[in-house]
């Protein structure tokens, strides 16, 4: 059969306008879902268990649901949550964040939790105080 | 705001004939990518290097391809190349394969790596072949160190089946659509499948870690 390559040619701007678009999401969604997932791997392994139970139930939330739901949930919901009518970029990059973030949350967790405990022995180092530990383990 | 429910509890019977389809559609990708994946993730680690090459291209395009992409092409770009046209149910299921397949690959193989090489040394050392050594000593380890991430993988699948709503599949996502779309109650409906995912497939994850709990001291070395 033949296949006509023009089509792809003829709308190559409108392509490149959704490419562009993809690149957009993808590091805007990240440039959410990076710190969020960091605050939320935090909360995590807080002694405050408040803290802790909400950043569980939240990454187990999002990490259960279809992203497709999420999008579809945010599209309808967040309007009359807040009033205000979002775009559909706005939209996707609610839903995407809050997925993203639960997915970043874990893998930080796991990140944190696979440092040696011997390693965070050395808070007892009086020099470190509690969140200067974290961050410079 | 108030809710209204009645939408989903008067259609109670065609959203749970969607549940049915979403966890047949599951079952059969899973069973199917298990397999698929589980060969080609041993032939990706054991296979002639020609065929290791072609398997390395397969999985790498699959992991850069949106699982999205890979179903519209299943379904609407196949019918054209080859003239063979798949049901929705079947595009998807298939579709969803070749993608999910290409990610169990990659978790046989981190399992096969994850056992150091002194372990084949030492079989080697006891005579055994390699065929006894990879039967014997690497994949009843591999296999239980794979339990967490492929229990990751079956809630993937269950959740990109929703994906194949876009193709029609009557799933239920599809149908929650569908009701939404009716009852111009989106926001009641798209609750209900919330709560009916989650309820899926939470279990699915905390069963996984709990057999991966009991089974893990057989993975150490």
């Amino acid at each position: 059969m033949n296949y006509d390559w023009s089509v792809v040619w003829r709308n190559a701007d409108v392509l490149w306008e959704g490419t562009k678009v993809t690149v957009f999401l993808a590091v805007t969604t990240m440039a959410i879902a990076i710190p969020g997932g960091i605050a939320l791997a935090l909360m995590r392994l807080s002694r405050i268990r408040t803290l802790s139970i909400a950043s569980a139930v939240f990454v187990e939330l999002f990490r259960n649901l279809p992203l497709i739901l999420v999008i579809y949930s945010a599209y309808y919901i967040l309007p009359v949550a807040t009033g205000v009518r979002f775009s559909p970029i706005a939209t996707a990059i609610v839903a995407l964040g809050l997925n993203v973030s639960a997915y970043n949350g874990e893998t930080f967790r796991a990140g944190i939790a696979s440092i040696r405990q011997g390693l965070a022995f050395q808070r007892y180092v009086p020099r470190f105080g509690h969140l200067g530990r974290r961050s410079r383990l | 705001m108030s809710l209204d429910f009645s939408a989903v509890f008067t259609s109670w019977q065609f959203l749970l004939a969607g549940v049915g389809d979403t966890l047949a559609l599951s079952a059969l990708t899973i069973a199917l990518s298990l397999v698929l994946g589980g060969a080609i993730g041993l032939a990706r680690c054991y296979g002639p290097s020609g065929l290791r090459w072609a398997l390395i291209f397969y999985i790498d395009s699959m992991r850069s391809i949106p699982v999205l992409v890979v179903l519209v092409w299943t379904y609407f770009a196949l019918p054209i190349v080859t003239g063979v046209t798949l049901p929705p149910f079947w595009a998807a299921a298939s579709a969803l394969t070749v993608h999910i397949s290409a990610y169990v690959a990659e978790i046989v193989r981190a399992g096969i790596i994850s056992v150091r090489p002194g372990q084949s040394r030492a079989a080697f050392a006891l005579g055994m072949s390699r065929t006894q050594a990879i039967r014997e000593i690497i994949l009843p380890q591999a296999l239980v160190r794979m339990l967490p991430a492929l229990g990751s993988i079956l809630s993937i699948t269950i959740k990109d089946t929703a994906i194949a709503a876009v193709i029609a599949v009557p799933e239920y996502m599809n149908r929650s659509q569908t009701v939404a779309g009716q009852s111009f109650h989106p926001i009641e409906v798209f609750l209900a499948a919330t709560v009916v995912y989650f309820t899926i497939i939470f279990p699915v994850t905390r069963v996984v870690d709990i057999v991966y709990a009991r089974l893990a001291y057989l993975g150490r070395s």
